[in-house]
């Protein structure tokens, strides 16, 4: 979508949401580091929706073979019950991806709505809410983790109401932060003389003013949450039902793969989580250019003054005039 | 047919640690303390003063976004200080207001219409057509023609003046009975005001708003107010018709203000009067008349004692002790 965006022409330039695809794009495209990150994230998210649907179900490949080596038949080998890793890999690339995300979501629909109620009712609001915060906040990440993921059972949806419990302190104090400044503004004493409620200044005026934040943290949480699923995964609490990157590891763990020698078990699925989690961190740096507001869009210059008086002549004319390369502000990019 | 009655707007001061466990009081700012107005239906009053003197407070207090402290806001004589919820949402809907910074008070990242329309969708008004049909008239009364060339515009794509009107049109969708004008032009370059000033005359003149115009600019209020009142240090000191006011000023503040006021007539120029000093702090209002610190009349009277508010002419009222004698030049 991203690049018939980008070759829209002009008049797409009235219409805000495309024109924010197109510099999203061109800024991604500018950056070398979003950029790699991006082309690792499309690569992955192809293999996680196209993927399984080629590769056709797990047990297919290798009944009864188990522990085999990498060769042309089973290019990551194969498992204790013989299942080819490569095609688990495809399977847990989906798993993996899809926790992260879900999870991340959830994690942000929580964190952001907290730090917005703190951050613009203030008072007691903010304290109370942020209190709450500060106790999910100190509390160790994996240990709860492990204890709920303990005491809910290990289901997929158990591992993402984990991972978004635990993980949205971060974002909600972050997201708090800027709304105290949003709510600062001008605008939002304007919303509050027309009559608008807290609420609907909250959903209408500050939500859309911190939501770029929010898409940033959004993409370092996904990273998060991957790594957390990966760990719950290996130390056993994750969902049995289906492969992740981490259930992998786990196995190839437990059946001594290490020392075995059995590289190709658990180099994949660890490579694939340091690919994923880098990409997605390089390509949330990108956001915070994208969702600039005083980034976008400089070209469009103010239009004329609907009052301009015509003096009848020209006051002052300029012809020719030119501007060295060195001093021009635009063009250093200022 | 708006009224303010003593109001009063004052802000705790957070005390230090070193002042609670001394026992200190709490300060006070006193931001607004007892400001009695009123405007007319199609009247056009002009707040005049000095940075602190609260005037911008004042115009926040009548639009219900300051709290007010003590007094009375009164709307067709009822009582709108301590109504909330409903009752507030349809006193807005009859009372707005326009900011100083026309580059703070627009949302950047909701379009020109979204903007002015928006104000309609918080009251409930209209379905979406009457919507769109009051929004294009809120635009074009303000001076945004053709009104298809803004409306789908973001606010970083107009100049200062065209989004003061963004502003205007904004806050006049609701056709409301009052409008608080806080500086509205102070921002802006001296060639736009002048067009600002011509739709706020014309909202006047065919909507019959009532305009509480805010400005620190004297010859700006006598330019387009029936009356002026001159404030300092959260109170009115003089208000009167913005001609007699001007002609015949009785308080000292208000000449010392008219005197430096520019004149386009060098022949006219009238000898200045500098004040000394500056604006006591609002937590520190001093005692007896609040202008004593800096007036050049003042006498030990002054000191002790408040002075009166004194009916010089009807509507024309000074609260000096000085007021009925006529002017004398400080020694």
């Amino acid at each position: 979508m991203t690049s018939a965006a980008a070759a829209a022409p002009s008049p797409a330039r009235r219409h805000g949401r495309r024109d924010a695809w197109t510099h999203a794009w061109s800024v991604i495209r500018a950056d070398r580091q979003s950029m790699l990150g991006m082309v690792i994230l499309v690569v992955f998210a192809i293999i996680a929706i196209a993927g399984p649907i080629l590769a056709g179900p797990i047990d297919r490949a290798g009944a009864n073979r188990p522990m085999l080596d990498p060769s042309l038949a089973h290019l990551f080998g194969t498992d204790r019950s013989g299942r080819d890793l490569f095609l688990t890999n495809i399977w847990a690339t989906q798993v993996s991806l899809l926790v992260g995300v879900v999870a991340s979501i959830l994690s942000m629909v929580i964190g952001t709505a907290m730090g917005i109620a703190a951050g613009y009712l203030g008072g007691r609001w903010d304290a109370w809410l942020m209190r709450l915060t500060d106790f999910f906040y100190v509390l160790p990440t994996l240990v709860l983790a492990l204890v709920l993921a303990a005491i809910m059972g290990p289901s997929l949806s158990n591992v993402i109401l984990v991972i978004a419990v635990t993980s949205w302190p971060a974002t909600a104090r972050v997201i708090r932060s800027q709304t105290l400044t949003v709510r600062e503004r001008m605008f939002v004493d304007r919303a509050r003389a027309t009559g608008a409620s807290s609420a609907r200044i909250m959903r209408r005026q500050v939500l859309p003013n911190v939501f770029g934040l929010v898409l940033a943290n959004t993409t370092l949480t996904i990273a998060g949450a991957i790594f957390l699923e990966t760990t719950l995964s290996f130390l056993g609490v994750g969902p049995r039902d289906t492969y992740s990157w981490g259930r992998i590891l786990d196995e190839s763990f437990e059946a001594g793969a290490l020392t075995l020698g059995k590289w190709a078990w658990f180099v994949p699925p660890g490579v694939a989580v340091v690919l994923v989690v880098l990409a997605f961190t390089l390509v949330g740096g990108a956001f915070d250019e994208i969702l600039d507001p005083r980034l976008r869009r400089r070209g469009a210059g103010p239009g004329a003054e609907p009052d301009a008086t015509d003096p009848g002549g020209p006051l002052l004319s300029i012809e020719s005039l030119s501007v060295p390369e060195s001093l021009d502000p635009e063009r250093r990019g200022g | 047919m708006i009224g303010l009655r003593g109001l009063r707007v004052h802000y705790p001061l957070r005390r230090s640690l070193g002042a609670w466990l001394r026992g200190e009081p709490v300060g006070v700012i006193r931001a607004v303390d007892g400001v009695d107005l009123d405007l007319g239906r199609g009247e056009i009053v002009a707040l005049v003063g000095e940075s602190g003197s609260g005037k911008t407070t004042t115009g926040r207090a009548l639009v219900r976004l300051a709290p007010i402290t003590d007094g009375q806001v009164l709307l067709d004589g009822e009582d709108v200080t301590r109504i909330g919820g409903r009752a507030l949402r349809a006193y807005r809907r009859r009372v707005q207001i326009i900011f100083q910074d026309p580059y703070e008070s627009l949302d950047p990242r909701r379009t020109i219409a979204q903007q002015v329309e928006e104000p309609l969708l918080v009251q409930g008004l209209g379905d979406a057509a009457e919507r769109a049909r009051r929004v294009d008239r809120a635009l074009d009364d303000a001076g945004l023609r053709p009104v298809e060339r803004y409306r789908d515009r973001f606010p970083h794509e107009l100049s200062g003046g065209q989004r003061q009107r963004v502003a205007i049109a904004s806050a006049m969708v609701l056709e409301p009975d009052v409008l608080v004008a806080d500086e509205p032009v102070s921002m802006l370059d001296v060639s736009l005001r002048s067009g600002i000033l011509r739709v706020m005359l014309d909202l006047r003149a065919h909507r019959d708003v009532a305009i509480l115009f805010i400005t620190h600019d004297l010859s700006l209020a006598w330019l387009i107010a029936d009356r002026i009142a001159v404030m300092y240090l959260g109170r009115v000191m003089e208000i009167g018709p913005a001609e007699t006011l001007v002609r015949d000023p009785r308080h000292p503040y208000t000449r010392a203000l008219l005197s430096v006021m520019p004149s386009p007539d060098p022949a006219h120029r009238r000898e200045r009067r500098i004040l000394r000093g500056e604006t006591p702090d609002a937590s520190r209002v001093p005692p007896g008349c609040r202008f004593h610190t800096r007036c050049p009349l003042a006498f030990d009277r002054c000191r002790t004692e408040e002075p009166p508010s004194v009916e010089v002419t009807p509507g024309h009222v000074a609260a000096c002790f000085l007021a009925t004698e006529p002017p004398t030049d400080p020694a």
